[in-house]
């Protein structure tokens, strides 16, 4: 079949005997209110295992005792691959840069003046990082997704809440409290001296999270998946209230792009993620700056914390032999 | 922590130099017009040399195992071959499914609305305003052509389907050019080659259209001075006539002051149309390209590529009629240089920017990297220059000299090894590199400096060797340790062994690989052949660009990843003689 000559006598095998790779795993941890998601990869970045369970609630926070149970627990099963060299957690707060404390829910009943870090490397035989999940999110983007080849990327994710991760060369940026990207504490829309103390989460978050796009249409019941569907059947309603959320959140999104001109903004969440509901946001943002500007929706879907986790974890390895 | 762990293949290299897999891989293909990628799965993405994306394709029929060599995939059934004398393929036993015509030429063009897809009998014609694809089921296969104008692929299509799968196969023995060697050497030299022989683009008309730096590298379409560079290496003796054109493209991005773009643009019209609205309007573009034809302007190695081109040419062919024909553009260059000699040691100092090869690094003063270029690039102009002008060759000359009397002043390390950049009243980048192996290349030290600095590179950057970085054996790393100041480094170079901060660089390791054959050292297996392994190791079906755990790879099919076949075939005796 070949037209390349099948005669090959072999002067000798050029490499001897087949290459050997270092050992080793990283854990990536996204902990979400209702979920925990947990990965494991080795040290080419190789997904090995994903596990998944409810988040555990309740006094004593049983949540820390799950995540090292999971984490454990893929790393016995992946033990032929080396020993857990570290282990990333995601969670849904700001975290103190210099202090590692974090706010989370009271329902985790985590004790507040303790870095979840230390509580975790309690019962794991590696190190533990604890990240903001956008961040994480944004650090996935940096390294597995649409801006892989970007100096620079804000990651902003639109769903249930909005928040912001943003990764410059290569470095996540935290700001000084780890506050950088509370993006929904942006002072936007009238009066907001009189209604940021009135707001429910904030005053662009009320504008733009999944409550606000459910008052935008009908009696305000109708989940946000189903609104997006019916805009996209041809209902009129559903598509001027999915169309006043874009331009609402243009807003937002022209505020990063004047303060921190990344090279690419990625959108990501169950809002941001929508193809349409980009598309709507780029319109808007022509009439707002006097330049283009890229905006992608997220191609790492729901897994992209815990995929940022196991990169960040990857990073830090990197670095520490580095140093 | 290093522990033995083989990794299995996902690409088997065969006795013949072919690849097998048992799952569908993409294949990035390339002729003289036609580009594009295919998955056996049944979609192929086709391209358009200076015009941009065309159109997809999918389709039905195939099952593996599959076969792959230099722009075909051969499967029980059906197969895919692409024709070199016209910008069309036949996919062997494929049932067309769709056609969609793209909606921009490249990500930076501008969305167009899609024209309906015109079905004429068998025939189905997808039109954008850069391009043309035209599809045909024939009862043995689809014809996929594509073309600037309906007219282009329309006569494309005159072409049998024999007449194809002649050209195809007929290209796949070009690249087999070494077909006694292992099934893993020869497999690697038949794609590495094929990187440099496809880089080699047409235009419409059927003139040269330029070397394009890699398949992903073609919108918009254009010819990078140091890409060209290492990639003409293999086709210096293969088609002369090719690089005297390329000097002629090269030759347009000169300026009056001996500055020079990155790159080249050679669009087609259409394409040149969109690309010249987004250079003046995007907002890091229009900084970054400040002339219509430039390609990222003013980088600081591109003009010593121009010369060196120039010189490798002459000695290559006996032609010295480019030299004669840009002289002064030469001279523009020498100038230019010398006066950035601030210490008057013959050394251009480079200025605090990211503009050479490592473009995600802000390297500055004497730079390893350029310092060799630069005295390659004199010795050019003083063994060439001097039937034109025997004052600019002699000054050449002097430069030189006083150049290598002072490299190891400014840059020799305690180690034996050269700094990667910096000047020592300010702050000095000392870890070992393979960029600054062009000091050996162009023979800025001597040869005693130059085994010593072969062996620290033997035990420092290839990965076997160096246990203190964490993935084991992967490769040859291009910089050990990484950057130690991070304010140098942005983008992919940000992250430690990412891009140029230690990944694997196949144009470095096979330059690495030629400096070990050329100073008589043993075991350029190494670096020949540890990148090519990790290719069939991940299902990377073609020559990568770069790559490094756990950070990924760049593009396939990169025009200067031929430096390793290059370099093997160069010096194919020793080779044997180190193999037998």
């Amino acid at each position: 079949m070949s037209n390349i000559s099948t005669i090959a006598p072999d002067l000798r095998p050029a490499v001897g005997n087949r290459r050997t790779k270092a050992l080793g795993l990283v854990a990536g941890v996204d902990l979400g209110g209702t979920k925990v998601l947990a990965g494991l990869s080795d040290l080419d970045g190789d997904l090995l295992a994903t596990m998944e369970e409810p988040t555990a609630h309740g006094e004593g926070a049983p949540v820390l005792e799950q995540i090292v149970r999971m984490i454990l627990t893929l790393a016995e099963r992946h033990r032929d691959r080396g020993p857990l060299l570290k282990a990333v957690v995601g969670v849904p707060s700001a975290v103190s840069p210099s202090t590692g404390l974090a706010s989370l829910s009271p329902n985790l009943a985590i004790p507040a003046e303790q870095p979840l870090a230390r509580l975790l490397e309690a019962g794991l035989p590696c190190g533990v990082v604890v990240e903001n999940d956008v961040n994480l999110a944004a650090f996935a983007e940096a390294t597995l997704g649409k801006a892989r080849d970007c100096a620079s990327v804000a990651f902003i994710a639109f769903g249930t809440g909005v928040g912001m991760g943003l990764v410059i060369d290569g470095r996540l940026f935290r700001g000084h409290h780890g506050r950088a990207g509370e993006l929904g504490l942006l002072p936007l829309g009238t009066n907001p001296h009189d209604a940021a103390p009135k707001a429910r989460a904030g005053l662009f978050e009320d504008q733009v999270d999944s409550p606000a796009v459910r008052a935008l249409y009908r009696d305000g019941t109708v989940p946000v998946s189903e609104i997006f569907l019916r805009a996209g059947s041809g209902d009129g309603e559903a598509a001027a209230a999915i169309a006043t959320l874009a331009k609402s959140a243009s807003v937002g999104l022209a505020s990063i792009q004047a303060v921190f001109d990344p090279a690419l903004m990625v959108l990501g969440g169950g809002i941001g993620s929508r193809p349409e509901f980009v598309e709507l946001v780029s319109q808007h943002m022509s009439s707002l700056l006097p330049f283009a500007v890229q905006i992608e929706p997220t191609s790492l879907g729901p897994e992209a914390g815990m995929r940022g986790a196991l990169m960040l974890g990857l990073h830090e390895l990197s670095s520490q032999t580095a140093a | 922590m290093t522990k033995p762990r083989p990794k299995p293949r996902v690409l088997s290299p065969l006795a013949d130099g072919q690849l097998v897999s048992e799952k569908p891989v993409l294949l990035p293909f390339m002729a003289p017009r036609l580009q594009g990628d295919c998955w056996p799965d049944g979609k192929i993405e086709i391209s358009v040399w200076g015009c941009g994306k065309i159109a997809n394709l999918t389709f039905s029929g195939w099952r593996g195992p599959f076969t792959y060599a230099p722009n075909r995939i051969e499967t029980s059934g059906g197969g895919l071959y692409v024709a070199q004398s016209a910008p069309v393929l036949f996919l062997k036993g494929a049932k067309l499914r769709t056609l969609v015509p793209s909606r921009r030429c490249a990500w930076w063009g501008s969305t167009m609305k899609r024209e309906p897809v015109e079905r004429l009998g068998e025939r189905r014609i997808a039109r954008t305003g850069w391009g043309v694809a035209i599809a045909e089921q024939r009862p043995a296969g689809i014809f996929l052509s594509a073309g600037a104008s309906i007219e282009e692929a329309t006569r494309a299509l005159d072409l049998a389907q024999e007449d194809v799968i002649a050209e195809a196969n007929a290209y796949v023995a070009r690249c087999d050019e070494m077909p006694e060697a292992s099934p893993l050497m020869r497999s690697m030299v038949s794609q590495s080659l094929h990187a440099a022989l496809s880089s080699i683009r047409q235009d419409e008309h059927g003139d040269f259209g330029g070397l394009a730096a890699g398949q992903a590298y073609s919108a918009p379409a254009r010819t990078y001075y140091r890409d060209g560079y290492w990639t003409l290496q293999a086709l210096l003796a293969r088609t002369p006539d090719a690089i005297r054109s390329q000097i002629e493209l090269l030759a347009r991005g000169i300026q009056p002051d001996g500055e020079a773009p990155s790159g080249v643009i050679l669009t087609g019209p259409a394409q040149a149309e969109e690309w010249e609205k987004v250079r003046r309007s995007h907002p890091q573009i229009k900084e970054e390209h400040l002339r219509p034809g430039d390609w990222w302007s003013d980088h600081f190695d591109s003009p010593l590529f121009f010369i060196l081109t120039i010189g490798d040419y002459i000695r290559s062919t006996g032609d010295n009629s480019p030299l004669s024909a840009h002289w002064g553009k030469v001279v523009a260059i020498l100038d230019r240089y010398c006066a950035l000699d601030t210490a008057g040691n013959g050394l251009p100092v480079k200025p605090a920017h990211d503009r050479d090869w490592a473009d995600n690094v802000y390297r500055h003063g004497y730079v390893s990297y350029d310092i060799g270029l630069w005295v390659g690039a004199l010795d050019v102009i003083a063994a060439y220059g001097g039937a034109i002008d025997e004052n600019i060759a002699a000054k050449a000359a002097a430069t030189a000299k006083k150049a290598r009397a002072s490299i190891d002043d400014v840059l020799l390390q305690a180690s034996g090894t050269y700094a990667d950049y910096g000047t020592k009243q300010d702050f000095v980048e000392d870890h070992l590199t393979l960029d600054s192996l062009t000091l050996l290349r162009y023979r800025a030290v001597s040869a005693e400096s130059a085994t010593r600095v072969l062996a620290k590179v033997a035990s420092t950057l290839e990965s076997r060797s160096n246990s203190d970085q964490p993935y084991g054996d992967w490769g040859v790393m291009c910089a050990f340790p990484p950057f130690k100041r991070p304010k140098d480094t942005r983008s992919k170079s940000a992250f430690a062994y990412r891009y140029h901060n230690g990944s694997d660089w196949p144009y470095l390791s096979g330059l690495y690989a030629e400096q070990r054959l050329v100073h008589g050292l043993e075991d350029a297996e190494y670096p020949l052949l540890r990148w090519w392994e990790t290719c069939l190791e991940e299902g990377w079906m073609g020559a990568v660009e770069y790559f490094s755990p756990p950070w990924g790879r760049g593009s396939l099919l990169q025009g200067w990843s031929s430096m390793p076949a290059m370099a093997a075939l160069a010096h194919k005796d020793k080779l044997c003689l180190a193999m037998s």
